[in-house]
Parts: structure tokens; C-alpha cells; sequence
């Protein structure tokens, strides 16, 4: 199984991490961690209008939670920020071929994907609270 | 535990007996005297010798591992029946989701010691406990799962 998880891919972006770093002047800068083991990731966003201009994020932790990042700011650079709500759970597994992650590792791999639906639902309520309700449960479901 | 019950009134004992109302744990107390006796049966100090073989054993079995890092005493003695230890750059979840797959078991993280990861400029450790029910041929399990974690990550 481990054969299935640590795939040339996975292995590619935790080595070589895709939009990695800081990004000044980001409209959307959101943390969270997983606090039973330490995974960490920063997501920041740069938006105009509904756009994604350029997305950056910062982490550690162990390689599925950083490859996810990183495969999910390429996922979603030059997009529509609302449609980070579309993005599903099985997206990023999928997107990463981790069908058949336990549920503890789970949550390393969609802990970016928590961070960004997180960030785009506080800039969506700093701009428009009503909107941003349509927004809340789903970043609450994961 | 309660002091008195009306109708429509409750008033609770005193602490600490409000928190002990049921029966005691007497299961546990009764189990955990089995265990005394088990241990004292085996003698602590067998227990210990156990343990230090199987240290000396797979420090030397590991040390030499290209990537390996082992934190703590080099004098086994000066150690009790663990070692934690990085291997290259994987991240001790990684790590422990492979022992897993060959059915070893290590903890992996910080261990509730955030301040002493600081220390050691890493953000989680994994490590290998030993006990006196396990084996030199465990070790060698675990050494061989090692090296698949190094093929896995080319290291």
C-alpha cells in the first residue's frame, strides 16, 4: 500500500513544492493546523473582482499535506475564488491518487483544502456577510 | 453521589464524593495488582536486561543507515527501551504509515515535546519502542521496512 501513497507524484511535489512561499500584498492570508500532528499550512491569495491572480502557500508537515498544497494552488490559480466551494473532497484525493487513504491521513491530505475554503469564506464575509453564508457550511464540512 | 432528593430539588454531596458516586474501580485495581505480580514474576531487573539488548541491538543495526539521525544518549545503557530517530527527509508520518504497511508499529510526532522539537530544529521525531516481548528478529522487520521507506523516498 505505502507503494500506492508515495508515488513518483506525490514525491515530486513535496520535494519540489509548486507556489511555495510568501506573497506580498495577498488579499487572503489563512492558516490552520492539524494539532494532532503538527501539519501546518498557510494559504495566501491575491483576488480581483472573483479572479485568483496568484495564490502562495507556506507549510510543514508531512508529504501528503504538503503535496496537496501545492497541487491545490495549481489547482485553482487563474479561477473563479468561489469556485473553491466546488472543489471537493474527492478532488484533491483524486487529483493526488490517494483513494485509499485511511481517515487519519485524510485529514493531512485535505488540510489545504480546509485552509483555502476557510480563507475564501472570511474574504467573502468581509466583503458581503449574506453571501458568505451560502459558503459557511460547506468549509465547516471538512 | 447525592446528599438529598426532594420532589423537585437535588442536593449533591460534598467534593469529592459528588464525583464518586458507582462502583469504584475495582476491575483496574484488581488488574493492575496482576501486573505487579506478572512483572515481579519476570524481576525488573531481567525486564531491563531485555530491553538494553534490544537497544544495543538496533542502534547498532541503524546507525550506519545513510539519512539516519538518532536523537538522545549514544550509550544505550544510558537510554531505557527507546529510539527516536528522522530519516532523511521524511516526515515521521510518512514514515510510520509505511512501518505500518509491514506491520510495525512506531509513534511518530512530536510527542508532546513541542518545546524540545524546537530545540532540535525539527518538527516531529519517530520512534521505536522496545519491550519484553519483543525480538532481535522484530528488529530486523523493522530495519527491512527502513529500507523500503529509503527506496520509497530515494534516499
Amino acid at each position: 500500500m505505502s507503494d500506492d501513497i508515495y508515488r513518483e507524484i506525490i514525491l515530486d511535489h513535496y520535494r519540489n513544492p509548486r507556489n511555495k512561499g510568501k506573497l506580498p500584498g495577498a488579499d487572503i492570508s489563512t492558516h490552520d493546523s492539524n494539532p494532532l500532528c503538527g501539519d501546518e499550512i498557510d494559504i495566501h491569495m491575491k483576488v480581483q473582482g472573483d479572479k485568483i491572480l496568484d495564490v502562495k502557500f507556506e507549510g510543514r508537515g508531512c508529504a501528503i499535506s504538503q503535496a496537496s498544497a501545492s497541487m491545490l494552488t495549481e489547482m485553482v490559480i487563474n479561477k473563479p475564488l468561489t469556485s473553491v466551494k466546488d472543489i471537493a473532497k474527492t478532488d484533491i484525493l483524486e487529483n493526488i491518487g490517494l483513494t485509499n487513504l485511511g481517515p487519519a491521513r485524510v485529514k493531512c491530505a485535505l488540510l489545504a483544502l480546509k485552509v483555502m475554503k476557510l480563507g475564501m469564506v472570511n474574504y467573502l464575509a468581509s466583503k458581503d456577510p449574506e453571501s458568505a453564508k451560502l459558503f459557511a457550511d460547506d468549509s465547516r464540512s471538512l | 453521589m447525592i446528599k438529598e432528593v426532594d420532589k423537585y430539588e437535588t442536593y449533591y454531596n460534598e467534593l469529592p464524593y459528588k464525583f464518586e458516586a458507582g462502583t469504584p474501580n475495582i476491575a483496574d485495581v484488581v488488574g493492575f495488582g496482576a501486573s505487579i505480580d506478572y512483572l515481579n514474576d519476570v524481576g525488573m531487573s531481567a525486564v531491563r536486561a531485555h530491553e538494553l539488548d534490544l537497544v544495543k541491538y538496533a542502534m547498532r543495526r541503524i546507525k550506519d543507515i545513510q539519512g539516519m539521525t538518532i536523537y538522545g544518549p549514544k550509550q544505550p545503557s544510558d537510554r531505557g527501551g527507546v529510539i527516536a530517530f528522522n530519516l532523511g527527509d521524511i516526515h515521521p508520518h510518512d514514515l510510520a504509515t509505511i512501518m505500518d504497511d509491514h506491520g510495525i508499529a512506531i509513534r511518530s510526532g512530536h510527542h508532546c515535546a513541542q518545546v524540545l522539537m524546537r530545540k532540535l530544529q525539527v518538527s516531529a521525531t519517530s520512534r521505536v519502542s522496545f519491550y519484553i516481548y519483543n525480538t532481535k528478529e522484530e528488529i530486523d522487520l523493522f530495519v527491512q521496512a527502513l529500507d523500503d521507506a529509503r527506496r520509497l523516498f530515494k534516499i
